[in-house]
């Protein structure tokens, strides 16, 4: 966050008072109450005495949400013309997995370069995918698969159930013969979770 | 089932405002209850019953008065059994079905205020020690509901209770039985709540439905006639120390003057 | 004012043994567990997370809902495991209690759950519930303005006193449950059941925000105990 002289406090947790509002500015994991600033979480918290501002960079709990700017793991669960629905299940890097899902949706204008007129020719039903939240506008997790990176990173026969590989550009079922068309990740196939 | 009402923000926001002010939308005084009506006696059917109005707040309580058996841990008392029921004709948030969280909470209290602030002398309605006791039944319901339930559900079981007379017991061949002598129950004390909200830094008494959606905090408090508290509940938000203490001094002075209507209609109440 | 003894040797203003623990479970995204004498209290958090079914959200915050249960086997006689009239209270009021101090504002559409299961009871279980869910809370990384806890004080054999056993508890004469934030000085819950003349109500309120500081300082040392013995900084957020 900041570049200038940082200094590490002690542990704080919730209520702990650390400055006032004169000396320090709460960001990330503190609060204002009264011209007094306070922890709202517990972790060791980075005092920025140049900016003057006070912070937490890592937090000590493995529980999170998903946030803009995070790259995601996720199931599409629902799939038409426009808009698909994906389970959010993991941030990758976070150790969390959310249970129940988050909801996620991918639009139509979000695929421009992939030219396609229904979202149905690159992401089908059951689709594991690898995508980025741009947004949470209205509350709803906005998720893109543009980008090289980004796509379907498992997907399974739509006749056999079986894994389909990845052979060129398209996916190949080895049992059945047939040729399934996909916004693909780079990574399909081979894919870590980490 | 979705129970909240929805108060326009332009509403809140300006009961917010003369809060600030030290003021009320409907101008009320920030300790004064809305005008108290009080009538008993209303289904002659019942063992005692009373119709309550808190301005536009209505609830109406019947008490039936049964034999039964006593609690097997208290074979020297007799059983009182309140409950409260959040009518679906009383507002568009109330829905038919079991008691959700809201009346078990009311109901709850209604008991507490009456059964911790000994209204009734409970050992007086014992007939046979461990067989056979009185059982009364304090039944309430909110019928129109414009805010504050709880002083109102507690007014009208408390009203109803005063109302009530209970038939006399004679026992033969071990076994009792209700005759058509009446006397009135054996009341001891009597409780009365007032709730306070907070809206910013100020406390209002008796607050109306959209003074209560916007309250930061609320609480009830209930006292006997001696001024005793007979009964605390805080039911959302929080509270300064310093604004527990005057919410304890606002709300025995709203009693006191809740009380005096009471006796209006009950020269003993008080 | 000598020789006033309490059933169990106490001193009016005396706490029985506290032992608090925080991350006992493995899967709630916050947990932990509160002894106070004979009560034994376990809470687990999960959240926040996405509500279902999905209408009971809210577009501006984070709900919370909250189950007080107790066990079948928490007391002398069984228990029927169904929810009773007072369960469903005490869930609501533990709901607030600590609904207050939690910056649900950061947290739209979700929910937060809060489980509070009595494992024994022995007086002032809603008291170590809320006590143990706050520490769970702030175990789930859960941002929130100040810690909540809370303990009963009362009024037996005349006297003022604080904490309660379950038999205190049933012969006393008033029992008051008070639950409030130890940096802050707020209160977020308080209930009395019995009476009280206004001058014991304030000496109780007094002995209860003695209490309540005592655990809170508890709560904090638990918490920095359990965390500098963790040292491992998992995540970046912002």
């Amino acid at each position: 966050m900041g570049s200038g002289v940082l200094k590490r406090g002690e542990l704080v947790v919730p209520g702990d008072k650390v400055a006032v509002i004169e000396e320090f500015e709460p960001k990330y994991g503190f609060y204002e109450d009264l011209g007094v600033v306070r922890a709202s979480i517990v972790g060791y918290p980075i005092f920025d005495m140049d900016k003057r501002i006070v912070y937490i960079e890592k937090t000590l709990s493995k529980n999170s949400i998903p946030r803009p700017g995070d790259d995601v793991y996720c199931i599409a669960y629902e799939v038409s013309d426009k808009i698909a629905f994906a389970h959010i299940i993991k941030v990758i890097g976070r150790p969390k997995v959310f249970q129940p899902p988050f909801t996620g949706v991918i639009h139509i204008s979000r695929l421009k370069k992939a030219k396609v007129n229904s979202i149905r020719e690159i992401v089908k039903l059951g689709d594991h995918l690898y995508a980025s939240i741009i947004s949470r506008r209205n509350n709803v997790y906005h998720l893109t698969i543009s980008g090289p990176e980004f796509g379907v990173i498992l997907a399974r026969c739509p006749y056999c159930g079986l894994l389909l590989e990845k052979k060129d550009q398209n996916l190949v079922c080895s049992k059945c013969n047939i040729v399934e068309q996909r916004k693909i990740s780079k990574y399909y196939g081979n894919f870590k979770i980490v | 089932m979705s129970s909240r009402l929805v108060i326009p923000e332009l509403t809140k926001r300006r009961i917010r405002e003369l809060a600030s002010q030290r003021r009320r939308i409907d101008k009320r005084g920030l300790a004064e209850f809305r005008t108290v009506f009080i009538e008993r006696g209303i289904i002659p059917q019942a063992d005692g019953s009373a119709l309550v109005h808190i301005g536009n707040t209505k609830a109406i309580a019947g008490i039936k008065i049964d034999l039964g058996q006593p609690y097997p841990d208290m074979p020297n008392a007799g059983v009182l059994a309140v409950n409260v029921e959040l009518m679906p004709l009383a507002s568009p948030t109330f829905e038919p079905g079991p008691p959700d969280e809201r009346a078990v909470e009311v109901a709850r209290i209604v008991d507490r205020a009456i059964r911790e602030g000994r209204m009734i002398d409970l050992e007086e309605l014992v007939i046979t020690p461990g067989r056979e006791v009185y059982v009364i039944f304090v039944d309430t319901y909110l019928v129109d509901h414009d805010g504050n339930m709880i002083d109102a559900c507690v007014l009208a079981s408390v009203a109803a209770l005063l109302d009530a007379t209970m038939r006399k017991a004679i026992v033969s061949e071990g076994r009792a039985r209700l005759i058509d002598e009446r006397s009135p129950l054996p009341i001891r004390h009597y409780p009365l709540t007032a709730t306070i909200c907070r809206i910013g830094e100020t406390l209002i008494v008796d607050p109306i439905l959209e003074e209560e959606e916007t309250a930061e905090a609320r609480i009830t408090i209930g006292f006997d006639e001696e001024d005793r508290i007979c009964m605390i509940q805080h039911s959302i938000g929080m509270l300064r120390y310093s604004e527990l203490y005057q919410a304890i001094n606002i709300s025995r002075e709203a009693v006191s003057r809740l009380r005096k209507e009471l006796c209006k209609v009950f020269p003993n109440a008080g | 004012m000598s020789e006033f003894t309490r059933r169990d040797g106490r001193k009016p203003d005396e706490l029985r043994p506290i032992k608090m623990k925080v991350g006992v479970l493995d899967k709630a995204d916050g947990s932990a567990y509160v002894e106070q004498g004979g009560t034994k209290v376990l809470v687990a958090v999960y959240g926040p997370r996405e509500v279902h079914p999905r209408h009971l959200g809210l577009p501006e915050s984070a709900i919370v809902r909250c189950r007080y249960h107790m066990a079948p086997f928490s007391t002398k006689e069984r228990k029927s495991p169904t929810p009773t009239r007072r369960e469903i209270e005490l869930s609501k009021v533990i709901k607030e209690a600590l609904a207050s101090t939690i910056m649900l504002d950061l947290y739209p559409r979700t929910t937060i759950d809060i489980f509070v299961e009595v494992l024994q009871a022995d007086g002032g279980t809603r008291c170590a519930g809320i006590t143990a869910a706050s520490l769970a809370l702030a175990h789930a990384g859960i941002p929130m303005i100040d810690l909540v806890s809370a303990c009963a004080v009362g009024k037996w054999n005349g006297r003022i006193i604080v904490d309660l056993t379950g038999e205190e508890d049933e012969e006393c004469e008033a029992d008051m449950p008070v639950a409030l934030m130890p940096s802050l000085e707020r209160v977020t819950l308080i209930q009395l059941n019995g009476r009280l003349t206004p001058d014991e109500f304030l000496e109780a309120f007094n002995l209860a925000v003695k209490a309540c500081k005592y655990i809170g300082e508890l709560q904090k040392a638990t918490l920095r105990s359990y965390y500098e013995k963790i040292k491992e900084e998992v995540l970046y957020e912002q």
